[in-house]
Parts: C-alpha cells; structure tokens; sequence
C-alpha cells in the first residue's frame, strides 16, 4: 500500500471544491464573458455538467474495484501494458495541469503584484511548497486543507459583500440575448476546470467511507461551482460584459473597486494572499495524484522518491509550455478544451465501455477484492 | 606509515571486534566477588558499608536485644527519614525489656523477624524485602531498614519525611479566580492534591521509575473507565522505552516521549496548577507526574490548549469567550506584526491609506538601514533585553528595562537610527508575545518571527504566505499520541470545535472531547439546565398572600 | 548568469542526495532506478531550458492532431 493516510468524505469533497475553484476563479470570468456576455454565469453552471459525468463515472468505476485508484484499474480492465501506457497518459495529464496552474498563478502575482521579480521565483517557490506537502502526505495535505479553505471562502464572500454598494444589476440584462449557442460556446472553458474533479479517482480509495465520496465531490463541484458564478455575476454587475471580457483577471480588478470609508481599500494583496495558498493546495493535489499514479504504473513500494523529480519536471514544463500570458489564455479558449475532453470524458468512457464488453459478451468477472 | 594504518584500522574496524556495550551499574556491581550477600549481620554491615560509601548522611544503628541478645541493626539515611519516629516506634520497644519479654515465646533468632514484624515494633506501614540490594533501594528512598542477624529478609518502615516545600501559589500561571494551590516537589503532597480533588475509587496512580542513577519516581494519573486504554498503553510504552541515566525534571521526560523531537512546537502541555491537572484528568487525558519538580505534564496535547487558561472556567462563559479569541489575535500579532509590517513598508506601500503612508514615509526619513534590517536588529535587541531582565533580582531587572527600553530606545529614535513606528511594531510585538498564557507556545512563536521577517523582506506578503503556508505544513503533519496537533479544526466534531474556541456554560459540557477516543463521553446529563423550582421563585422570598416572609427571630440575619 | 546555473545544479544534486540517502539505505533499488532515471530526465530539462536550448512544445503537438 503505497498511502497509509485515511481522508473522511467531507475531507476529500473539500479536496475536489478547492482543485476546482483555485484557479478557475482568475481565468474563467474573462473568457467566459468575452463569449457568453452577461450570461457567462450560465456557461459556468453548464459546465458542471461534463463533470458529474465524470464524477459519477468514476465513482461507478471505483465501486468495481475498492481500494484501488485509477492507475490500478487501469491495468486490471485493459491488461498489464495497455494500462500502464493508459496510467502514464493521466499522470502526463496532470502533470501539465500542474504546470499550467502554477504558470497561471505566477503570470497573475508577477503582473499584478511584483512585475519586477522574475517569474521563476514564484513558480519554484509555489512547487518547493507543494512538493514538501505531498512528501508528507494525503492526510497533511487533507488538514491544511481544512485550514485554507476557510479562509479563501471567507475572504471571496467579504470581497462580495464589500462590493455591493458598487453593483449595477442593469448590467446583467437582457439574458440570453444571443440565444444559448454562445453560452454552450463559452461552457466550454469552465468546463476544463469543473472536470479537474478527475482527481477524485486517486483519492477514493483512501477515504474513510468510499460511497459517499459522489455525494462530497458533487457537493463540491456544484459549490464551486455557484461561487465562480457569484464571481462572474458580481464581475459584470460592477463592470459590465464588455469591460470584464478586455480585463486579464476581472476578480483582481473587481477587488480594488472596493473602497469603505476611505481605510478599507486596496486589500486585493490579502486576496491574492489567500489565493496563494489555495492554489498551492491545488498544486499539491495534481502533483500527489500524479507521484502516486507514475509510483502504481512503475510498480514502486512508496511515492516519495519520485515527488521531486516530477516537481522539476513541473518547473520546466512551467516554462517551456507557454511563452507568454496570452498564449495561456488563448489556449485554454481553444485548444485546452479539446485535449482535456479526451482525458475527461473519452477515456473514462473507453474504460467503462470495456468492462461493460467484457463483463456482458465475455462474461469476465471484476471482483470486487481488496488490495 | 604504520601510524597511519593503525588509524585507518581503528576507524574501519569490524564491528564485530568493538568492546561489547558498558554493562549497567548494577550488573556490574553484582560481579564484583565481594559483593555477595550474607546473613551474618557482620558481613552485611562492612558490605553496606562498602557499597554505600562512607557518606555522612547514612546512619547505621546496632543494637542486641531480648534474653539471647539478638543481633539487629537499623539502616535509615539521615535527612530523609523520620528521626523521631524511628526512634519511639522502632528502636525504643525492641530495647525496652519490658515491652520484648511481655510475651510468651522467647526472642530467639530463629523467631525473630516474625516476632518483631508481628508484634514488638509500633509501626503501620512494613514492608519486607527479600535481599539487600532491593533493601538499599529503599533505604535510599527515606525507607528505614531492620536487619536481623542470621535472616535473609529485611524488614522496611515506610519512614520518608523530609523537608518539603508547602503547596504555595503557582507563580508561573497566576489566576486571579480559582484555587491558589501549585504542585510542589514531593510526589505524595502531589498525589494528596489530587485525590483531594477527585475522590473517585477510579483515580489511578501508577507508579513507573526512570533514570538509572536517579530512580525518579513517575506517576501515570488517570481515571480508569474514562482514559483511552490504547493512549495510556502507549505511553507506559513510551516511558518504559527511556534509558538514561537522569531525569531531573519533567522536561527530560517531555523530550523522551513527544512525538516528533525536531519539531519547533511544544507537543506536551505541562502545568503547575492543580486545578488545571485534575480537569485534564477527568477529561480523559492522562497526567505524568514526576519526582521532584511541581511541573506535571499532560498528554495527548493539542495547539489550542495553548489558547486557554484554568480561569476561562471560572469566569462568566462571555468573558472566556472574547479572551479566547483575543488570545488567538495576539498569537497571530506575535507571529506576524512584525513580518507584515516589513512587507507592506517594502513592498506594498499601496495597501496603506495615504495620510498613513505618509507619516510613516516621514518617520523613516533618514533612516540608513533597509526596514527588514531594522526590523531584525529591533527584535533581536528586545530579545536581548527581555534575557537580560529575566535572569536578575527584581530591583536590578527593572533598571535593565529603563536603560535598555526607554534609555537605548528613545536615543536610537532621536539619533535617527531606528524609526518609532518600528518601535510601535516591536513593542506591540513583545506585548503579545508576553498575552500568550503558556510559555512554551510563546518560545516557539518567538523563535519563527524572525525566518519570518526575513522571508518577508526579500518576498514581500508572498514570502509571509510561504513561510506560513511551510508551517502549516508542518503543523499539519505533528500528532500527540495518535491526536492530530491542529485537532479539533481538522478531524474535528462540530461540539469539540465549539468547546475549544468558546468556553460553553458548564451545563452545556455534556460531552468530553472526542477527539480523545475515551470510553466514556458523556460528563453529564442533557438537561441539567432544570435547576430552578416549579413555579415562581417568588415563593422562596414571599408568602402565598404576596407579603414579604419575615425573618424568623434567630435567624442568620438578626444576630 | 553562471552563478544562477550553479545555484541550479547545486540545488539538483542537494535533491539526489537527500532522495537517494534513505533509498540506499533501505535497500529499495527499483525506487531508486526510478528516481535517478526521472531525476536525470528532469535535470537535464531544466538545464537545457536554463540554458536556452529550444525543446519540442508537447502543446504544440496537441494543436497539430486536433481539428
């Protein structure tokens, strides 16, 4: 057994809640908007739907074989290599959404806070983080979690609330104007972060009562879900549509409208401090699940000595993926909806047509043993 | 060169050929060939005397009695036994002819021990030993030994008296409400303290012994039907495990048993306060107490211990609940004040409204260090200065803080060395520091104030989130005895987290902690809030007529 | 420029020492074949790209076989 650690369900649901919310928040409004308009928080409640897909296919999946993640079932429905090679596919996936994430985050610190520190210092600061968290383990990482998730739902409900005072509902009129294809267009981009819940595959196994982790992740996903579309809602309210999509992080911008009494102003630091540590959380979770994915395909007695390499992997792909802001930006428009949709939504579907082949035509059985 | 090899030879030496480990004292005593006990009163005389020495301090007393003059001798160590007592309960009936020939069978040396146990000595608390060394261990422990010439068993008087310190206020954690009664140095004063206070038969004290020279004694305290039988076999386990030559006080033991010795945070709670012990016991925590200190530690701990004091118990529930929460704030002022100030001055001066932003800027105005310099040199000074005063009398103390606090500081302002708003941050900073109730969590956060400033100064409130995020990491990852550290914020009931950031009126205290994993929960009754009287209290004071019940002539309150 | 590089492979082989201590020392050698193999992979990335050497762009793949 490669984790000794045990997470309760409420500790895994809030896993999922902030690997979703952490970056979506910063990305997802401007490009929502920039084509959806003012019903982008539709598009974002939409989006959700690709991920109880998801979510519920896995947790069918993982009902068929307890106590065993995603890089193991793999093997056992696909045969030894075709599931390694399958196994290694979702670890270079999170891989790269570790990379992405974190290059994300750097991109908004080093714009909006510190332009003139270079950009590797955060990135190399935020993975030394995360790999230190994931050589402790799941159990650490669940904890701080507990600790964090406070304070960034806290502190995203203040900004909202502090904010009222500068809403123009007006903006958020006329609905749907455009018909719903431009919505179902810009769902599309959301949807990449909503099915992040892809990393409820690894922690299944290692919550305390495995049947009720659908119920937290849907929980999850679905509050994340209604509070990245308060944030777009509260966005265009101040802003308007137009405004919002030309904007590189609207949620940073909306932050520094809040001014009280002339001594509450400019906290947008204190925010961006908390989003520090949920995206560090988030980091945590996708380099974890995919140390422990490569450590189950290579067939490794732990995962702690393959955390740092892959740390640096992560560092590097930071770097060479992505030359620019922008070209983040554009790709996760377009091209990012499209791969994830293999990794999210073909693939678990490949694997649970295959049992279904084999246990219906083949009349193989799955049984349900524990590793 | 054949220097050089032999050298070579003794560092890679096999590890077969090293000399086989240091046998302990007492094995090594029990080889030595002269050391072989004897019945002959003589020999076990010049052997105690040889193993004991000839300090000034033992005491051996021979004397024959009865009609075939039997040989005895008495062995007590002056100072720690009861002189007087030994001398009317033990020595005066064994020599008085009178009280030895009052009975019927003749004091030989074949019944002698029986005899003498059984009849002749006033005492109530005998014991048998059934050889010397186990004899000497008594002795040395205030007991008070018989040895009776041609027998192979000692008789042992409980005779321990030795001068002890009364309990006094605990002056490290003053209350203003609540018993004023502290722990002192004598283990039985210790344990009277607390079976005072929990009369239960369940009480349990349990006796273990650690330190190979200082035999301390190390009491585990616990309630037997509430304390979790996994937790308290652990730490018998873990007290059994140490192997040193002194313990000396409860903090060697503390380091002997916590969980994770290199972590920066202090795992084991540790109180003077009697009151403090036996709550924690009826929580279903266990108590270790050890010899020869008033410091009792208690386990399993958790960092929110830290926040509350035995008073918050005493006081109205609202009162424990703003200083809980104010303590709370203070932890965090202690720990970030100065590291955020830094960060803001350096990096982020837009957070500051302007008027503010700019009376520090006025402030610092020729000031030649950059801030994080001046905030380590500021802290580090009053880390100086708060040595200094602690270590001298009182009267020289309060000099070190006028020269140092209002002498050094208020010059370095007006020669413009340091800035007063850094000032303001460091002396806030220390107030804080010094709001936290216990010591040990005040240690460690003092110590991570200044990797903290540094962090901050090089990358701003980001560094800050760094190091708080390493932290959190770390205080995420600590357990005290199979409880996480951060319990109950994380693994945590909805009432244990209640409990533990507001003090609930005592009779919504239906439950003990859970994270404790105890046997039994349940404290009291659900519905204990029925304390008040069928109908109006009214009655108590009135008649049924509504006129006022007259005192009744004697009563309290006419004389 | 030189200084940074040095700090980077200072910083590399600190990590192959800390890793590779207890892997020994527990005898775990197929976990240690895997970290040297994934420690080398990374390494010689992240100095390549320190040194500004061009590296094929997994995304621009991914832009290629999608419609």
């Amino acid at each position: 057994m490669l984790e000794k650690g045990k997470i309760s369900p409420r500790q895994s649901g809030e896993l999922l809640f902030i690997t979703v919310f952490a970056t979506s928040i910063l990305i997802v409004p401007a490009v929502t908007t920039s084509i959806a308009a003012q019903d982008a928080w539709l598009a974002i409640l939409l989006s959700t739907l690709p991920g109880f897909f998801l979510l519920g296919v896995l947790s069918w999946l993982g009902g068929k074989h307890p106590g065993q993640t995603l890089f193991q079932y793999a093997e056992t429905i696909l045969g030894k290599w075709p599931g390694k090679l399958f196994g290694l596919l979702y670890v270079w996936i999170m891989l790269q959404t570790a990379a992405t994430t974190t290059r994300q985050f750097s991109d908004y610190l080093s714009t909006a806070f510190m332009p003139l520190t270079p950009l590797s210092v955060f990135t190399l600061s935020l993975i030394f983080l995360s790999v230190v968290a994931v050589i402790s383990g799941l159990e650490v990482i669940a904890r701080m979690n507990e600790f964090i998730i406070l304070l960034v739902v806290a502190f995203l409900m203040l900004v909202m609330v502090l904010a009222l005072p500068n809403w123009e509902p007006a903006n958020l009129l006329p609905v749907l104007a455009h018909g719903l294809v431009p919505v179902l267009r810009a769902s599309a981009t959301p949807a990449v972060f909503m099915g992040e819940v892809l990393v409820a595959a690894v922690l299944l196994p290692y919550t305390t009562r495995p049947q009720r982790t659908f119920a937290a992740g849907a929980a999850a996903l679905l509050s994340a879900a209604f509070l990245l579309a308060a944030g777009v809602v509260a966005a265009i309210a101040i802003f308007g549509p137009a405004l919002v999509s030309v904007f590189r992080f609207p949620l940073h911008m909306f932050v520094r409208t809040i001014n009280i009494g002339d001594i509450l102003t400019r906290f947008e630091v204190i925010v961006m401090v908390t989003w520090v540590a949920g995206v560090f959380i988030k980091l945590s979770v996708f380099l974890y699940c995919a140390s422990l994915g490569l450590a189950q395909v290579l067939g490794l007695r732990q995962y702690r000595p393959v955390v740092f390499p892959l740390g640096i992997l992560v560092a590097v792909f930071c770097f060479l993926f992505f030359e620019n802001i922008v070209e983040i930006t554009e790709g996760i428009k377009s091209v990012a909806p499209k791969v994830y949709a293999i990794y999210y939504l073909v693939l678990p579907l490949l694997l649970v047509i295959i049992t279904v082949v084999r246990e219906k035509i083949f009349g193989h059985k799955f049984q349900a043993k524990r590793q | 060169m054949t220097n050089a090899f032999s050298l070579l030879r003794k560092i890679i030496r096999p590890r077969s050929t090293r000399p086989a480990a240091p046998q302990t004292d007492n094995e090594a005593a029990a080889k030595k060939p002269e050391n072989v006990d004897s019945t002959i009163l003589k020999e076990r005389l010049a052997l105690i005397k040889n193993r004991l020495g000839e300090s000034n301090d033992v005491v051996i007393r021979e004397f024959s009695t009865g009609s075939t003059e039997v040989k005895m001798a008495v062995l007590f160590i002056d100072g720690l036994a009861n002189k007087q007592l030994i001398n009317d309960a033990i020595i005066k009936p064994l020599l008085s002819t009178t009280i030895v020939n009052h009975y019927p069978e003749k004091l030989t040396a074949k019944n002698a021990f029986d005899l003498v146990k059984n009849n002749i000595v006033f005492y109530s608390e005998i014991s048998t030993a059934p050889d010397l060394t186990q004899a000497l261990k008594m002795v040395l422990s205030g007991d008070t030994d018989l040895f009776i010439d041609g027998e192979q068993k000692v008789l042992v008087f409980g005779t321990r008296a030795w001068e002890k310190r009364t309990p006094a206020e605990p002056e490290t954690e003053a209350a203003v409400r609540g018993s004023r009664e502290g722990f002192t140095e004598t283990m039985r004063i210790n344990t009277s303290l607390l079976r005072r206070r929990i009369k239960h038969e369940n009480l349990r004290f349990e006796t273990m012994k650690a330190g190979r020279r200082t035999v301390t004694d190390v009491n585990l305290v616990y309630i037997s039907d509430i304390v979790n039988q996994r937790t308290l076999e652990e730490v018998r386990r873990r007290i059994a495990a140490i192997d040193t030559d002194a313990i000396l006080e409860s903090g060697y033991i503390e380091e002997y048993i916590e969980d994770y010795p290199f972590s920066i945070f202090p795992q084991i709670e540790h109180t003077e306060r009697v009151d403090k012990a036996a709550a924690a016991v009826i929580e279903g925590r266990i108590l270790i107490m050890t010899d020869n200190t008033p410091f009792m530690l208690i386990v399993p701990t958790t960092f929110f211990q830290y926040i509350s004091a035995a008073e918050d118990y005493y006081e109205r529930p609202y009162i424990a609940l703003f200083l809980r929460f104010l303590r709370l704030f203070v932890l965090n002022i202690a720990l970030f004040l100065p590291a955020a100030y830094v960060a803001v001055v350096t990096f982020h001066q837009e957070m500051l409204p302007t008027p503010l932003l700019l009376s520090i800027a006025a402030t610092r105005e020729g000031i030649p260090f950059p801030v994080v310099a001046e905030a380590l040199v500021m802290e580090g000074t009053f880390e100086v200065l708060r040595e200094a005063g602690v270590r001298l009398p009182k009267t020289v103390g309060q000099a070190v803080s006028i020269v140092g606090g209002l002498v050094i500081g208020d010059a370095a302002i007006r020669a413009g060395l340091v800035s007063p708003a850094m000032v303001i941050i460091v002396a806030t900073t220390a107030i804080s520091t010094f709001a936290i109730p216990a010591y040990n969590a005040a240690v460690s956060i003092r110590l991570l104030r200044f990797p903290l400033i540094f962090l901050a100064g090089i990358m701003g409130l980001y560094g800050l989130i760094c190091g708080l995020i390493l932290i959190l990491i770390h205080l995420a990852g600590l357990q005290s005895f199979g409880v996480p550290y951060l319990s109950p914020l994380v693994h945590g009931t909805f009432s244990d987290v209640v409990k533990t950031f507001t003090r609930p009126p005592w009779w919504l205290f239906v439950r003990r902690p859970h994270m404790l994993g105890l046997q039994q929960s349940r404290r009291q009754a659900t519905n204990t809030f029925s304390r008040k009287p069928e109908g109006s209290t009214r009655e108590l004071t009135h008649d049924a007529t509504g006129e006022k019940r007259q005192n009744q002539p004697g009563g309290e309150n006419d004389s | 420029m030189i200084i940074l590089l040095a700090l980077l492979l200072a910083a590399l082989f600190l990590i192959a020492i800390v890793e590779t201590a207890p892997l020994v020392r527990q005898k775990h050698w197929p976990e240690l074949a895997a970290f040297l193999f994934l420690w080398g992979l990374s390494s010689f990335l992240a100095v390549a790209q320190f040194v500004g050497v061009n590296l094929p762009n997994s995304m621009r793949f991914f832009e290629k076989i999608l419609p």
